[in-house]
């Protein structure tokens, strides 16, 4: 009954962060340049017939917390209004978007798990070993190099001079082409993703290998999957949760740039054009998604720890 | 591993009775060196023969874990070990992954130090013993869970499964990893300094279940400590180890009453007694530097009158936020420091004793109750709430308490020389006196200070990271110092050093005393309390339960668990544990 | 938590001072900061002459890494914007320095209320995406360049100052912190005189990560069009306008984007270097 408790406190903390956090996504149309009525016209001709629908349609002549409770009250029901770029409702032109993202994004994160936790479980279980410098070596390089300088390097080697992959778009919706158009943005993706998930993977193995309670299990001659199962991992995974808020903000950044330099039609590409374009709608909508999923994923890296470490529990129920 | 080795070996053990044989483990000529071929262990060789108890006495870097380590084949990556140990027919440093795994815990089993960090703080005590009774596969006979069961009872544990390591004490952990280090009966265990986290009680009560389980079982015991009375009370034989070697080896009694080699001689000198207060504490005395015996009639030095310190009613309750339940710490303590009296605060861990200590030092603000400072010139204030006190009032307080903490290694500061700590503090009282002193003037009093606690002025341009642990606790006690407090508050001041150091350090305390300088001594060691203080204050669960001048307290304690307390200090004979 | 620290503990073989891995960082910073303070007066190779009859050609002919679109000379510009790639992550570090060395200070030191404000701005800011945050505001505000290098400084400041936190709470129970304490000492001389001295592998460590991560995070704003003003040297920005011509003269893109690797490793391992040394030094 606590943990519902406490999930549901959570819950309404994450809420209350959404909400201020919609506040300032809607103060956007105040703080770009120019009247709001402006902005969201775009380049369309302004006759004084045009502003005065916008003005209309968007309550701008109420006052600024009315207008804000229009706006939220429809955003609470997927409505951000119309893309001024195209005059399409955001909804639809995100959705459109949104499966090449997801799809980059898991060919990734599956990439990362598979190359880096286990390279970076291995580095920590015996520091100081040849793997272990080659791998921090490679990492310290993953770590310096920007997501697009990868990208770019890549499509130069493996697209132009190699030609293996595909150099622009997202390929049809046939699954193996999609793969093949994706599997150059996922690899540029994993190598700046990677080397961070390496070191933390790396560092909480690291501090966990000289602890007692791992001499003690090696002196009783506990089998190698308790040893590795409920004592390594189990303990050098809970420093990893806590970081993987800030890996998810990290991977987000990649994916808009890895999106950018492939030309990928994903979401990453459709806000980097929104802002150029000020397309004002999208960007509110795009922005409070991606603060949702980060708030959502925070709060599922709370309850494992929280499912992980009893010190945590019992903290919690007094 | 050649003959010759051996025998060169059986040289040094001098007429001891023992072949390769006759140990269940036998190590011979055991070395360990690091990776810039440095030697740690320098070839050692013993024998523990089946049921016996052997201990392996030594102080602090003479390599005594790394023997337990190198046998159990966990080093500290960097070490390797070479030479020919045996358990029964198992040779212990050649064994691969899968033999080791079917050896440890099964055959030869090691119980750590520090019960704070030997659990798996994310499984529970059930698992724990679980894990290790099965561990080379399901053993026969009744279920699990009633094993487990069993094998916390037979270490004084009741239902204790469900629980968390985090919501046991230091010593009932330590119950738990012996019971499971033991799980699945092995013939040797070797215990690395299994008791030195724990308080005197709890020292007594797991020692007696070593002993009982040993004895239950027939198993050896290697018991691996720093502690020349434990070592004597709990084991057969002794082994004394200095810088990598065994320099003696001998019965307990041999060792205990007849030494041979000097340095073992020199360690039975350092032990401090109980029954006795000292007249010259320095085993080895400095002619040149020691003045006229130390009085042996503590009367004689608190010549003034009057009462420096008065403690009343005090409370402090720790937690009690959302997260964490109230812990009572101090619930109401009365105590007196005499202007001129050392007073002693013994307790066991969690009694309240050390909270104490911050209180009167402005470290923390008590809940209730008040602390009264007398001074000359404004009379007696009350200093509990340091933040409530006018800038002279806070200023005069500082000046006149000053504190020596237990661990030496963490109480200077580690980026700075031990000369601009102690001219930071001597210009940190000229600041507070309102006046200040020239640069020559400070210089002056540092080398003074130095002089004081017996350091070489040479000292003074040295980090402490090149300084022992002894001289380390000299420049704390000269910082102290450097205030000219009447009252030093000094929480486990040598707790953490090696037995000889101790006597050192505690004849530093006696001269301070001696200056009229008033003491309020923490500790957990009435041997050590018996040397430094006149008055005796005994505190429990955060309560007051007998005080009086020391020797009364200790040759005749009246409350129970003072008696308790006194009966846990280890006699160095064998009817301690009985 | 104390594993935000992403400092590498140095593997046995570079742990002297003086590996040959640490010696070429040194040299790479050094003549850096030499083409960043000097470059725009002491250039060797003429950055600004254009040759629209030679645009994009490979190396040769006196460009050493051939021309860009204009006809100029690569290398040339290369060194001429040094100091444009280098100025605004140097102000993010000294910047998100000083406020993360000063919060994090702060929370550790005096904890209770404070700490628990500081740390619950921290923690919000700190699962932000600072790119995309600035990305947004830049794009749609304004504020150019130094706008994003202000919103680094506050966006990058939490990671060092979660840090800091962590190594002062190590240091903030010690007896020499409370024999200070004991002393009388004001809180900012405890603070600056006894704890900072020791938190500085951390501080060190954290300044230089941060580094790295403006460096990236400005070159990669460069490449989506919020960065450096077009047309500036600025390495992200020559990266960005020369890859439409990777296929006439690849050194255009590539030459850049080394750099801009280079630069951010050697700090890596500089400040690795510099970090454990430094620790190294307090331990004995």
């Amino acid at each position: 009954m606590t943990m519902f408790y406490w999930i549901a406190r959570r819950l309404a903390a994450i809420g209350a962060t959404l909400v201020v956090l919609s506040f300032v996504v809607f103060a956007l149309l105040y703080l770009a340049p120019g009247r709001p009525e402006e902005v969201l016209l775009g380049t369309r001709p302004a006759t004084p017939e045009t502003l005065a629908a916008i003005r209309a349609k968007y309550h701008l002549d109420e006052p600024f917390l009315a207008q804000y409770l229009h706006w939220a009250g429809d955003a609470l029901r997927l409505q951000f209004g119309e893309s001024i770029q195209s005059g399409q409702a955001v909804t639809a032109v995100i959705g459109e978007r949104l499966p090449i993202t997801i799809m980059l994004a898991a060919y990734a994160v599956a990439l990362v798990v598979v190359v880096a936790v286990p390279s970076g479980l291995l580095a920590g279980a015996r520091p100081g070993s040849r793997f272990d410098r080659a791998a921090t070596m490679v990492s310290t390089f993953g770590f310096g190099a920007p997501a697009f300088v990868i990208g770019i390097v890549m499509l130069y080697v493996f697209g132009i001079v190699l030609g293996w992959f595909p150099v622009y778009g997202g390929g049809s919706d046939d699954l193996l082409d999609r793969l093949h158009h994706l599997t150059l943005p996922a690899l540029a993706l994993t190598v700046s993703v990677a080397a961070i998930v390496f070191r933390q993977t790396r560092a909480a193995t690291m501090s966990v290998t000289h602890a007692d309670y791992m001499t003690f299990a090696s002196t009783r001659g506990l089998p190698r999957r308790l040893v590795w199962g409920r004592y390594r991992l189990r303990n050098s995974s809970l420093p990893v949760i806590t970081s993987v808020g800030a890996i998810v903000a990290f991977f987000l950044t990649g994916a808009v740039v890895v999106e950018q330099v492939f030309s990928l039609p994903g979401i990453g590409s459709q806000l980097v054009g929104a802002v150029n374009t000020k397309d004002v709608p999208v960007i509110q909508a795009l922005a409070l998604l991606m603060a949702a999923f980060i708030l959502l994923i925070n709060l599922i890296c709370d309850v494992v720890y929280l499912l992980v470490d009893p010190r945590l529990r019992k903290a919690m129920v007094a | 591993m050649t003959d010759t080795s051996t025998r060169q070996h059986r040289e040094v053990r001098d007429g001891e009775p023992a072949g390769p044989d006759d140990g269940v483990l036998t190590v011979r000529d055991l070395r360990v060196t690091d990776t810039a071929g440095a030697e740690i262990l320098k070839g050692i060789s013993f024998d523990v023969a089946p049921g016996e108890t052997v201990a392996l006495i030594g102080e602090s870097g003479s390599g005594k874990s790394m023997t337990a380590k190198a046998l159990m084949g966990v080093l500290p990556a960097g070490l390797s070990a070479s030479g020919d140990c045996r358990l029964g027919t198992q040779p212990l440093l050649r064994l691969g992954d899968r033999e080791r795994r079917a050896v440890s815990g099964a055959m030869i089993s090691l119980l750590l130090q520090d019960p704070f960090t030997i659990l798996n703080p994310l499984t529970t005590v059930g698992t724990h013993l679980a894990e290790s009774i099965t561990a080379g596969g399901s053993p026969p006979g009744a279920a699990i869970a009633d094993q487990v069961r069993e094998r916390l009872e037979q270490v004084g544990l009741g239902e204790i499964e469900e629980r968390y390591p985090f919501e046991l004490s230091g010593g009932m952990r330590q119950r738990v990893a012996l019971a499971a280090a033991i799980a699945r009966d092995p013939a040797v265990l070797m215990a690395d300094e299994p008791t030195t986290a724990l308080d005197a009680t709890s020292q007594r009560r797991l020692l007696q279940l070593l002993q009982q389980s040993q004895r239950a079982r027939g198993m050896s015991l290697l018991l691996i400590t720093h502690d020349l009375r434990v070592a004597l009370s709990m084991s057969d034989r002794v082994l004394v180890m200095r810088h990598g070697e065994i320099v003696e080896s001998g019965t307990a009694a041999q060792i205990g009453n007849d030494p041979a080699h000097s340095y073992t001689a020199q360690l039975l000198a350092s032990e401090v007694p109980v029954r006795e207060r000292l007249v010259q504490l320095r085993p080895v005395p400095r002619p040149a530097l020691d003045p006229a015996p130390i009085s042996d009639h503590p009367s004689r030095v608190s010549a003034k009158s009057g009462d420096l310190l008065r403690v009343t009613g005090l409370r402090k309750a720790y937690g009690g936020g959302r997260r964490s339940s109230v812990k009572q710490a101090l619930q109401g303590v009365d105590l007196v420091v005499g202007e001129g009296r050392s007073v002693g605060i013994v307790g066991g861990s969690g009694s309240g004793k050390t909270t104490l200590a911050r209180c009167v030092l402005g470290l923390v603000t008590a809940d209730a109750g008040t602390i009264e400072l007398t001074s000359d010139s404004e009379g007696s204030i009350d200093i509990s709430d340091r933040s409530a006190l006018t800038t002279t009032a806070r200023g005069a307080a500082t000046r006149a308490i000053q504190c020596v903490f237990q661990d030496p290694y963490a109480s200077l500061n580690p980026s700075h020389t031990v000369g601009f700590t102690l001219a930071e503090a001597v210009g940190q009282r000229l600041r507070l006196a309102g006046t200040r002193g020239s640069r020559a003037e400070i210089a002056d009093e540092v080398e003074a200070l130095l002089d004081e606690v017996q350091l070489d002025l040479a000292l003074a341009s040295r980090q402490p990271g090149k300084l022992s642990g002894g001289q380390r606790q000299r420049v704390a006690i000269a910082r102290a110092l450097a205030m000219r407090p009447r009252l030093l508050v000094c929480d486990e001041p040598v707790a953490a050093l090696d037995a000889s150091v101790q006597l050192e350090i505690l004849e530093v305390f006696r001269r301070t005393a001696e200056r009229g300088i008033s003491m309020l001594f923490i500790t957990h060691d009435l041997a050590v309390a018996r040397q430094v203080t006149q008055d005796l204050v005994v505190v429990c669960e955060g309560e007051v339960v007998e005080r009086g001048s020391t020797e009364d307290v200790i040759d005749a304690p009246s409350h129970e668990y003072t008696r308790n307390l006194v009966a846990a200090v280890p006699t160095g004979k064998r009817s301690w544990l009985d | 938590m104390s594993t935000d620290v992403i400092v590498t503990v140095p593997s046995r073989r570079n742990r002297r001072w003086f590996s040959p891995l640490t010696l070429g960082c040194v040299l790479v910073t050094v003549v850096l900061a030499a083409c960043a303070l000097l470059g725009p007066w002491l250039n060797p190779f003429d950055p600004h002459t254009q040759d629209l009859l030679s645009p994009s050609r490979p190396p040769g002919d006196g460009h050493l890494l051939g021309t860009d679109a204009l006809g100029r000379d690569i290398l040339g510009r290369l060194i001429e914007g040094t100091q444009a790639a280098l100025v605004g992550p140097v102000v993010v570090m000294v910047g998100g320095s000083a406020l993360s060395i000063t919060l994090g200070l702060a929370a550790g030191y005096f904890g209770g209320r404070v700490e628990a404000v500081i740390m619950r701005l921290v923690d919000l800011l700190y699962a932000a995406p600072a790119l995309l945050v600035i990305i947004i505001f830049v794009g749609m505000v304004g504020g150019g360049y130094w706008g994003a290098v202000v919103m680094l400084i506050v966006l990058s400041a939490p990671a060092g100052t979660r840090m800091i936190r962590s190594a002062v709470l190590g240091q903030r129970h010690l007896p020499y912190v409370e024999a200070a304490e004991s002393l009388g000492m004001s809180k900012p001389r405890i603070m600056a005189v006894h704890l900072l001295p020791n938190i500085m592998p951390t501080v060190v460590a954290s300044a230089l990560l941060e580094f790295v991560a403006a460096l990236v995070g400005l070159s990669t704003l460069s490449f989506l069009g919020l960065g450096a003003p077009i047309g500036s040297p600025e390495w992200g920005r020559m990266l960005t306008e020369n890859r439409e011509f990777l296929e006439l003269n690849p050194w255009g893109a590539i030459a850049p984007a080394i750099l801009i690797v280079v630069a951010a490793l050697s700090a890596t391992v500089l400040g690795d270097a510099i970090s454990s040394r430094l620790s190294r030094g307090k331990a004995e």
